[in-house]
């Protein structure tokens, strides 16, 4: 199976923006227009992520899930944002995604609700997210909601009790520009041998190939850089060609 | 023709429906046994667990409907879970083994590791007709769990995870099943649908 090439798209109060490190935004477009462009240009997988859904507690935004879905669209899509319940997971498969992506947040009632969700959807369809930095050569895990950070070693006996598929790796430190950290698995490979999805500064060619020789790694997560060019995607598996999915036509 | 998809809670009803609008084909979502009785094409979609989905179907009657208009020609198209709920027996949540439709016969049973992304189908098959052209293109799988067939002659296509041969495209007369999402797998998913549903397969 070949790694898979994500397109993310970071969505804030309805728009789509250019993130850096979850800081500052930029407005990119529409989320269904953007979204329909990238499918067109043949990423693997999108996933579409409110970020300003589970901070405010406003729940998943299934209008503009909806309109992503009927608006040409034929890849799979992955919902991340707002997620609080069960129902909240099956509405959005429901609306039009195929998998969902639940930020990893160590409450008991998080692990007990990551379980009861893989149980209603599957667990193939569900994505454990989580956003990492190092320090000192120690990855620790951070809470986008309350500010907080935790040891990831602390965290990684609980991530075993969990029923999903794979983790989404994001790079805080990175995410918006061109220097994701390879140590960062490094890292968590040495405490957690799990299937993982990387994300957050990745655009440079040379970091692509190297992130590629990773068995563990089964997909590259780009964001702000296939917005741009029409033709990013397909640029980056022709120069990987026999690594990543060439689109089949009939 | 009537196609109805049939709803549970779990499933990606929408992706499946405007896949369907794409391809011009006519449909109504439908999650009652009296307004399935009417389908001449019914639609198993994707998502969900082999227990959850037929513990759902079994509670609003559906299940009999399906089975008796199966027995009677109706076609019935299971996609991903959708198909795995057409195998006799299925053990996915628990490990005892919970009764499927038993529209194809064999068992639904755990992978070591997920298959997910896109993989090519292959064939053996000599029987293939317009299957042919969808030899070797590469279509979105999503599963843990896949059908250990009782009889390999059904399997039209298949394709590899790792070291277990997963079958991909079983076709046992008007039943067809597809562990993977073709509504999901762009422009040659929908092609591969349409085909299937138009009766072209």
């Amino acid at each position: 199976m070949k790694t898979r090439l994500i397109a993310m798209v970071t969505i804030c109060d309805g728009m789509v923006v250019q993130s850096f490190s979850y800081k500052n935004y930029l407005p990119v477009g529409s989320p269904e227009i953007i979204c329909e462009n990238l499918s067109r240009w043949g990423a693997d997988e999108i996933i579409i992520s409110f970020i300003d859904r589970s901070k405010s507690n406003m729940g998943p935004n299934l209008k503009i899930l909806e309109k992503i879905s009927k608006n040409n669209m034929s890849t799979p899509l992955i919902y991340s944002g707002g997620i609080s319940s069960e129902q909240n997971a099956i509405d959005i498969i429901n609306s039009g995604a195929d998998r969902v992506a639940i930020e990893a947040i160590v409450k008991k009632d998080n692990i007990n609700l990551i379980n009861r969700i893989s149980s209603r959807i599957g667990s193939q369809a569900l994505i454990l997210s989580m956003t990492l930095f190092e320090k000192n050569n120690k990855l620790f895990k951070f809470n986008y909601i309350d500010g907080s950070s935790q040891l990831f070693s602390d965290f990684s006996e609980v991530i075993k009790l969990l029923n999903f598929s794979e983790i989404l790796l994001i790079d805080k430190e990175n995410e918006g520009s061109k220097n994701f950290n390879l140590n960062l698995v490094d890292l968590f490979l040495k405490n957690l041998d799990h299937r993982i999805l990387v994300f957050g500064g990745i655009a440079d060619s040379k970091l692509i190939k190297k992130l590629l020789l990773n068995q563990n790694i089964k997909a590259i997560v780009i964001g702000n850089s296939l917005n741009y060019k029409e033709i990013q995607i397909s640029n980056i598996k022709k120069k990987f060609k026999s690594l990543f999915r060439q689109v089949d036509y009939e | 023709m009537s196609v109805a998809i049939l709803k549970y809670s779990s499933c990606n009803v929408a992706s499946l429906s405007n896949c369907l609008k794409l391809i011009k084909v006519k449909h109504y979502i439908c999650n009652s046994a009296k307004d399935l009785e009417l389908a001449s094409v019914i639609i198993l979609p994707g998502v969900g667990t082999f227990e959850g989905v037929i513990d759902e179907i079994k509670e609003n009657s559906t299940y009999d409907v399906i089975k008796k208009k199966a027995k009677n020609g109706c076609k019935i198209v299971g996609l991903c879970v959708g198909m795995q709920i057409l195998a006799d027996t299925g053990s996915e949540l628990i490990s005892t083994r919970s009764k499927g439709l038993g529209l194809i016969g064999g068992h639904v049973q755990k992978m070591k590791n997920f298959h997910t992304g896109w993989n090519h189908l292959n064939s053996d098959s000599k029987s293939l007709k317009n299957l042919t052209k969808f030899c070797n293109k590469s279509f979105y799988f999503n599963h843990l769990n896949y059908i250990q067939l009782n009889d390999k002659k059904n399997m039209k296509m298949y394709s590899f995870n790792e070291e277990i041969k997963i079958p991909s495209v079983v076709i046992n007369k008007n039943i067809f099943g597809f562990q993977f999402h073709p509504e999901k797998s762009q422009e040659i998913g929908r092609k591969l649908l349409e085909f299937c549903i138009k009766g072209n397969l």
